[in-house]
C-alpha cells in the first residue's frame, strides 16, 4: 500500500508541479502585482493599495465593466437561445446531419482573430456582404462598428455565432438524455410541440442551460479578440472591455501592477456573477 | 479563462527578469572641440571706424598672452586678416552645425573685420595693429589679391552659405565686399594666374566661391569655379612612382609645402558642387599618391624639394590641418572609407601620434602647441598662436564630423617612422588604445586598408532592421558590405519578428535579456522607456555616432530628441514627413486647389463630397479620417494637422502637457464641422481596401513610404501630387510643422561591443548608406540639407514627390519622448472621438479634460 501511494505520489509529480508553474504561480505573482508598480523593463516598486484606490475611482474602468455587462446582457439570452434552437433542429433526423453539426461547429475552432477580420468584412459600411444584402431591400447602409450604439450588438452576435457551436454539442448531449418514455408518455397524452418544449425538454435541459450559461458568462467577461480586432473599443469606447483594457494597461501602458489589478477584480467580478447565477438558477432548478 | 491566464502567466514569466547589465567593453569618447583659447586670443577692434573682432597673432608659454607680431616679422601687426578669415569660417561651420549663438556672434564679428578690409576693389588688406589702423606697408600686408584676400572669399562665401537662411541679418556689409572680390579674383583666373602665384591661395579662394555657389548658385559663378578649379588640376607634378608623387606646386620648379594644401579639399568639393568627376580624380591623384606615402612613412614632412627630397621639420598644424581636412573632404565625396581612416590616422598627430609622441592639441584648454620645430623631435614649441590653434580646430572640425575618420585620431604609429619619402615601406601598422589595429598596405598600385581586433579576435553583432521587405533588402545589402570590408566586425542581419509591434518585440527580448546589438526600428513611443530600463547607450558620448549626429543633424533637429538628461540615446535614422497626398485629377475636376488653411480644407470637404450612382448618399469625399481610437490612428489625421499650426508644440514638452491649447482645438474642430456637416464618411471601409487608390477620397494624410505602395498599386492614369498639410486661418509659415514618425537606431546596454556597435551605427547612417534608403526604401534619411544636397538629389528625383517630402525633413515633429506617451496619447484620441468625430463633447472641454487626465498621469510617476 505505501508503495502504491508512494507511486500515486510520484505519478502527481509532473502535474503538480505544472500547475504550479503556470497557475498558482501566475496567480500568486499576479496577487502580489496589485501591490507593485512595474512597467516591465525597470525593477519592480512597492505601490500599497495605490492600485486598488486608482481602480475604485476610474471611471474608464467602471465603464469597461458595464459594458461587459451590456455585452452579456445582448450575448447570453442570444447564445442560450440560438444553441437551444439549433441542437432541437440538429437532434432530428435530417440528411447530411453530421455535416450540419460539423459546420456549425467549426467557427468554435478558428481563431478568434480570422473570425474578427471575417465579420469585419462582413460589416464594413462600404462594401460589407450584410449591407450590400440590405440594399437589395431598399435599406440604407448600417455603420454596424461605427455607430456608439451598434457597435456591442453588433459584437454580440458575432461572438454568438463564433461560439455557438460548442454549447449545441453541449444541448445536443442533453437531449440525448430525455428519457424516450417521457417523450412518448407526453405526445400520448396529447401535449403540442411547444407544450412538449415548455414542459418536457426545457426542464429536463436545465443542467445544461445552468452550464451554458456558466460558461458564456465567464467567456463573455473575458471578451478581447473581437473589439481589439475590430473596432479597437470604440466608439466611444462602447466596446472596450474589461479584459481590453486590463491587455491595454499591461502591453501598451506597461503598467503592469494596474493591469494585474483590473486582472484579479475581473476574476472577483466573474466569481461572484457566476456565484449568483447558480443560486439564482440552483434555486429554480430546486424548484 | 484564456486570455486572462495568457496575461497573468505572462507577467509571471518575466517577473523574475531585471533591467539589463551595463555594457562589458567602453568606446572611445569623442574629441572635443574647445573654443577656449581661441576666445582667449580674440580681442574688440575698431577699424574704419566700425566694431570689430580680430584675433592676436601669437600666444607665448608659459602665460600665454594675446601678442602680436615680433620685431623679426618686421611689426606686422596685432592681427591679421588671414587668421580672422579661417576662424570666421571655423565659427560659422559651428554656428552651422550647433546653432549655437555664440559661436554666430563670433563669426559675426569677425567677418566685420575681413569686410573692413577690403578696399574698394575687391584686394584686401592683412595686419592691423592694436589701434585697428591697417598696416598697409610690410609685404604680407599690402593690398592685393593674394591669400589673404583668398581667405577673405572664403570666409565670406561660407557666410552666405550659412547664414544664407538662418540668419540673413548677419549678412549686411558683406556681401558688397564679397562680390568685388570674386569679380577681382575672376580677372586673375580668365587671366590663368593662380591667386598671389600659390596653389593654396586659389585653392582657398575656390573653397569661398563654392561656398557661395552653394547658396545661391548661378552659371557665372559656376564657370568661375569651373576655371579656378582647372587652375589646380595640372599642377600635380610626378606620378606614384615617380618624386614628387603627385604633389600640387606653384610650378614645375617649386618646393611643395605641406602648409595650406587645400588644393585636394577645394578639388573634391569642387566635384560635389559643380557635378565635375575630373576635379575628385584630380583630388585623389595626389592623396593616393602622396599622401598615403605619409601614412605609410609614419609621418607627415614639412616640404619635399621637386627631386623627392623630404625635409620633416618643422611640422605644424598649418601642415598637418589641411591634409586630413583633404582626406575628409575626398572620402566625403567618394564614400571610400579609406580615406576617412587616413584623415583620422594624419589628425592623430594633434593627439600625440607625432615624432615628439606630444599630444598638440589639449581638450581642456583649446590651445595647440605651434609645432615641432625640429631638427630633434624632442623641440618642441610649446607657444600656441592663432594660426595652429585655428588650423588644429579646423581639421579637427572635420574629422570629428566623419565617423569613419574620428575613430582613428587616437591611434599611434606601430615601429619607427620612415626618414625617406623615396623609400617608404609597403605596409604601415597604426594601434588604437584598445588594443585595435588598423593596417596600410600597397599592394598592385592601390592602398588596403585592413583593420584587426586587439586582443579578443573578430566579433559577431546581431542587427535588427524592421522586418519590411524594402527594409530587410537594405539591411542585407549594407551589411554584406560592411561584413567584406570588417572581417573583424561580422554583422548577422534578423529581422524583426512580423506580425507582432516592435515595441512587444524589443519589450520582451529586454526582459529575456535576448536584445540584438544594434536595431533600426526603434520609435519615440518606446525609447524613454528604453532610457529609464538602462536598456540603451547613449550615442553622442561615443565618437562614432557623434560624429555621424554631427555630420548629419543641426542642433534644432536634435533638440527635441534629447532625454531630460541631454543625452541622445537613439540614432535619428530615418524619418517620414506626413504631406496631404492628393488625387490632381479629381481636384481639378472639382474645381479646387490644394487646400492651404482650415477654410479651404473645409470648402474642399464640400466640393468634393458627392453623390456618383443617384442613390441619395455621398460615396466619394475629400479624405478619410480614421475611426478608431487606437492612439496611433491619429497619426493621419488630428496630430498633423495640430502640428501644422502648432509652431512645434507637441503634446508634452518635459514633462509638462501642452496640448491645450488653439492649434489643436483647430485641428479638431475642422474635422468635427466636416464630419457633422456628412462631409466626411463615418464609416470603415473594408481592411485591405485603400479609398484613395480607388478613388473613393481626393485626399489623404500620409508619409513618403506610402508612394512605393501606391505606384504599384494605382489604377492608370491616376496623377497624384503632395501638399504641405492644412493649417488653422492666420498660421504663420514659421509656425507650420509636419508630423514624421521617425525610426531611429539603438545600440542596446547588453551588447559587449560597444565600440564596434557604434561604428557600425554610423555606417549605416552614412551618405551612402542613405543614398541606399532612399533609392531601395523610398525612405528620407533624418538629414540635414537632404532636399539641396547635391549626393541625394538624384536619387530623390526618382520620385516625383519624394523631393518634396525631403524638403520637410528639417521641419518636423515625432511623438514626444514621454514614457507615458502613448497612453495620454490614447487620452488626446478619445477626446478628438468625442469632440471631432461624435461631436457628442465641446471641442474646448474634450481638450481640457483630455490634458487634465494627462497631468494626473505625469505626476503620478
Amino acid at each position: 500500500m505505501r508503495a502504491e501511494a508512494r507511486a500515486g505520489a510520484l505519478l502527481s509529480v509532473p502535474y503538480a508541479l505544472f500547475l504550479l508553474a503556470f497557475a498558482a504561480y501566475p496567480v500568486a505573482f499576479a496577487l502580489a502585482l496589485v501591490l507593485m508598480r512595474w512597467d516591465l523593463v525597470t525593477t519592480p516598486a512597492f505601490a500599497g493599495l495605490d492600485n486598488v484606490q486608482l481602480l475604485a475611482s476610474d471611471a474608464r474602468f467602471w465603464q469597461a465593466v458595464g459594458n461587459t455587462f451590456v455585452f452579456l446582457g445582448i450575448h447570453l439570452p442570444l447564445q442560450i437561445v440560438t444553441a437551444l434552437a439549433l441542437a432541437i433542429a440538429l437532434n432530428r433526423p435530417m440528411m447530411f446531419r453530421a455535416f450540419w453539426r460539423a459546420a456549425f461547429f467549426l467557427p468554435v475552432v478558428i481563431s478568434g482573430a480570422v473570425v474578427a477580420i471575417l465579420w469585419n468584412a462582413l460589416y464594413a459600411t462600404d462594401v460589407g456582404l450584410i449591407n450590400a444584402l440590405l440594399a437589395r431591400v431598399g435599406i440604407a447602409p448600417i455603420p454596424w462598428l461605427t455607430d456608439p450604439s451598434l457597435a456591442m450588438p453588433a459584437i454580440a452576435v458575432m461572438v454568438t455565432w463564433k461560439n455557438v457551436g460548442f454549447y449545441v454539442i453541449i444541448y445536443l448531449a442533453g437531449l440525448q438524455y430525455i428519457p424516450r418514455s417521457c417523450q412518448e408518455a407526453i405526445e400520448l397524452d396529447g401535449a403540442t410541440a411547444w407544450q412538449r418544449f415548455r414542459h418536457l425538454t426545457l426542464p429536463m435541459l436545465l443542467p445544461q442551460t445552468i452550464l451554458v450559461l456558466t460558461l458564456s458568462t465567464i467567456n463573455g467577461f473575458q471578451l478581447f479578440i473581437e473589439p481589439y480586432v475590430m473596432t479597437g473599443g470604440g466608439p466611444l469606447r462602447r466596446t472596450f472591455s474589461v479584459v481590453l483594457y486590463m491587455y491595454t494597461n499591461a502591453f501598451s501602458y506597461q503598467k503592469m501592477g494596474y493591469a494585474a489589478t483590473i486582472g484579479v477584480a475581473l476574476a472577483v467580478i466573474i466569481g461572484t456573477v457566476v456565484a449568483i447565477q447558480r443560486r439564482v438558477v440552483g434555486n429554480a432548478e430546486a424548484l | 479563462m484564456n486570455t486572462l491566464c495568457y496575461c497573468l502567466a505572462t507577467l509571471a514569466l518575466v517577473a523574475c527578469h531585471s533591467a539589463a547589465p551595463p555594457p562589458t567593453s567602453a568606446a572611445p569618447p569623442p574629441v572635443i572641440l574647445n573654443f577656449d583659447h581661441l576666445e582667449h586670443l580674440t580681442l574688440d577692434a575698431t577699424v574704419s571706424s566700425q566694431p570689430v573682432r580680430v584675433i592676436a597673432l601669437y600666444a607665448n608659454a608659459p602665460d600665454y598672452r594675446p601678442s602680436g607680431s615680433p620685431q623679426r616679422d618686421g611689426l606686422e601687426g596685432i592681427a591679421s586678416v588671414d587668421d580672422a578669415a579661417r576662424a570666421a569660417v571655423l565659427y560659422l561651420r559651428d554656428f552651422d552645425q550647433t546653432g549655437d549663438v555664440h559661436a554666430r556672434d563670433a563669426a559675426r564679428g569677425l567677418l566685420r573685420f575681413v569686410a573692413s578690409m577690403e578696399q574698394g576693389d575687391g584686394e584686401f588688406l592683412n595686419f592691423v595693429d592694436t589701434t585697428g589702423l591697417p598696416n598697409r606697408n610690410a609685404p604680407s600686408s599690402r593690398k592685393s589679391m593674394s591669400y589673404w584676400a583668398a581667405r577673405s572669399i572664403w570666409a565670406l562665401g561660407e557666410a552666405h552659405h550659412v547664414f544664407g537662411s538662418a540668419y540673413p541679418e548677419g549678412l549686411e556689409g558683406l556681401r558688397a565686399p564679397l562680390d568685388r572680390a570674386v569679380a577681382r579674383l575672376a580677372r586673375d583666373v580668365n587671366a590663368g594666374r593662380l591667386i598671389g602665384g600659390s596653389a593654396t591661395a586659389t585653392s582657398e579662394a575656390l573653397l569661398g566661391v563654392l561656398a557661395l555657389q552653394r547658396s545661391a548658385p548661378t552659371p557665372a559663378r559656376a564657370e568661375l569655379a569651373v576655371r579656378t578649379a582647372r587652375l589646380l588640376v595640372p599642377l600635380a607634378e610626378g606620378t606614384a612612382s615617380k618624386a614628387p608623387w603627385g604633389a600640387r606646386v606653384d610650378s614645375p620648379t617649386s618646393t611643395w609645402h605641406a602648409w595650406g594644401t587645400r588644393s585636394a579639399s577645394a578639388l573634391a568639393t569642387a566635384s560635389v558642387v559643380l557635378g565635375r568627376p575630373e576635379f575628385l580624380m584630380a583630388a585623389q591623384q595626389e592623396a593616393d599618391a602622396l599622401w598615403s606615402r605619409f601614412l605609410l612613412a609614419g609621418q607627415v614632412p614639412s616640404d619635399i624639394a621637386p627631386d623627392g627630397l623630404a625635409r620633416w621639420f618643422p611640422q605644424i598644424a598649418y601642415g598637418i590641418g589641411p591634409i586630413a581636412e583633404g582626406f575628409v573632404a575626398i572620402a566625403d565625396a567618394t564614400n571610400d572609407r579609406r580615406y576617412a581612416v587616413m584623415a583620422g590616422l594624419t589628425a592623430a598627430w594633434l593627439r600625440g601620434a607625432n615624432p615628439a609622441g606630444v599630444v598638440m592639441y589639449d581638450e581642456k584648454t583649446g590651445r595647440t602647441f605651434d609645432g615641432i620645430d625640429g631638427p630633434s623631435a624632442t623641440k618642441v614649441n610649446r607657444n600656441s598662436g592663432a594660426e595652429s590653434t585655428i588650423e588644429a580646430l579646423l581639421a579637427l572640425q572635420s574629422v570629428t564630423r566623419n565617423a569613419d575618420a574620428v575613430a582613428y585620431v587616437q591611434y599611434k604609429l606601430v615601429g619607427t617612422a620612415s626618414s625617406s619619402l623615396a623609400d617608404v615601406p609597403t605596409r604601415r601598422e597604426y594601434v588604437g588604445l584598445n588594443g585595435d589595429r588598423v593596417v596600410l598596405e600597397r599592394k598592385d598600385g592601390r592602398l588596403r586598408v585592413t583593420e584587426s581586433r586587439g586582443t579578443t579576435g573578430p566579433i559577431t553583432l546581431t542587427y535588427w532592421p524592421a522586418a519590411n521587405p524594402p527594409e530587410v533588402k537594405l539591411a542585407t545589402l549594407l551589411t554584406d558590405r560592411w561584413n567584406r570590408e570588417h572581417p573583424d566586425v561580422q554583422v548577422r542581419v534578423q529581422p524583426l519578428p512580423a506580425g507582432r509591434s516592435t515595441e512587444e518585440v524589443l519589450l520582451a527580448a529586454i526582459v529575456a535579456r535576448a536584445t540584438p546589438d544594434i536595431c533600426s526600428n526603434v520609435s519615440s513611443a518606446l525609447l524613454s522607456r528604453l532610457v529609464r530600463a538602462n536598456g540603451v547607450v547613449q550615442l553622442d558620448n561615443l565618437a562614432p555616432t557623434a560624429a555621424r549626429l554631427s555630420e548629419r543633424t543641426t542642433k534644432a533637429m536634435l533638440a527635441p530628441l534629447r532625454l531630460p538628461d541631454g543625452g541622445i540615446y537613439s540614432f535619428p535614422w530615418k524619418t517620414n514627413p506626413e504631406m496631404l497626398l492628393y488625387n490632381v485629377d479629381l481636384l481639378a475636376a472639382a474645381g479646387v486647389s490644394p487646400p492651404r488653411n482650415h477654410t479651404e480644407l473645409l470648402a474642399a470637404f464640400r466640393k468634393l463630397a458627392r453623390d456618383t450612382d443617384g442613390d441619395g448618399r455621398l460615396d466619394k469625399w475629400a479624405m478619410w479620417a480614421p475611426l478608431k481610437t487606437t492612439w496611433h490612428e491619429r497619426f493621419y489625421d488630428f496630430y498633423p494637422l495640430y502640428l501644422a499650426s502648432s509652431g512645434g508644440r507637441t503634446l508634452v514638452s518635459n514633462g509638462k502637457v501642452q496640448f491645450d491649447n488653439a492649434a489643436a482645438a483647430a485641428a479638431v474642430n475642422v474635422l468635427r464641422q466636416g464630419f457633422a456637416q456628412g462631409l466626411l464618411p463615418k464609416a470603415n471601409f473594408a481592411l485591405g481596401r485603400d479609398p484613395f487608390i480607388d478613388g473613393t477620397v481626393a485626399m489623404k494624410i500620409i508619409g513618403p513610404w506610402f508612394l512605393r505602395e501606391l505606384d504599384v498599386l494605382k489604377p492608370a492614369g491616376l496623377r497624384y501630387a503632395v501638399a504641405p498639410i492644412p493649417s488653422a486661418d492666420g498660421t504663420l509659415p514659421s509656425d507650420a510643422y509636419a508630423f514624421a514618425d521617425l525610426r531611429s537606431i539603438a545600440i542596446f546596454s547588453t551588447t559587449k561591443h560597444v565600440d564596434a556597435a557604434a561604428r557600425f551605427v554610423a555606417y549605416l547612417t552614412s551618405p551612402e548608406a542613405d543614398r541606399l534608403l532612399i533609392e531601395e526604401a523610398s525612405q528620407l534619411p533624418y538629414r540635414r540639407g537632404l532636399a539641396s544636397d547635391p549626393r541625394f538629389v538624384a536619387s530623390l528625383a526618382r520620385s516625383p514627390t519624394l523631393p518634396i517630402y525631403a524638403g520637410l525633413v528639417e521641419r518636423t515633429r515625432d511623438i514626444d519622448l514621454d514614457p507615458d506617451i502613448v497612453e495620454i496619447f490614447d487620452l488626446l484620441s478619445e477626446a478628438y472621438e468625442a469632440a471631432g468625430i461624435y461631436g457628442v463633447t465641446p471641442v474646448k472641454q474634450a481638450l481640457t479634460k483630455a490634458a487634465t487626465e494627462a497631468r494626473k498621469i505625469i505626476d503620478a510617476r
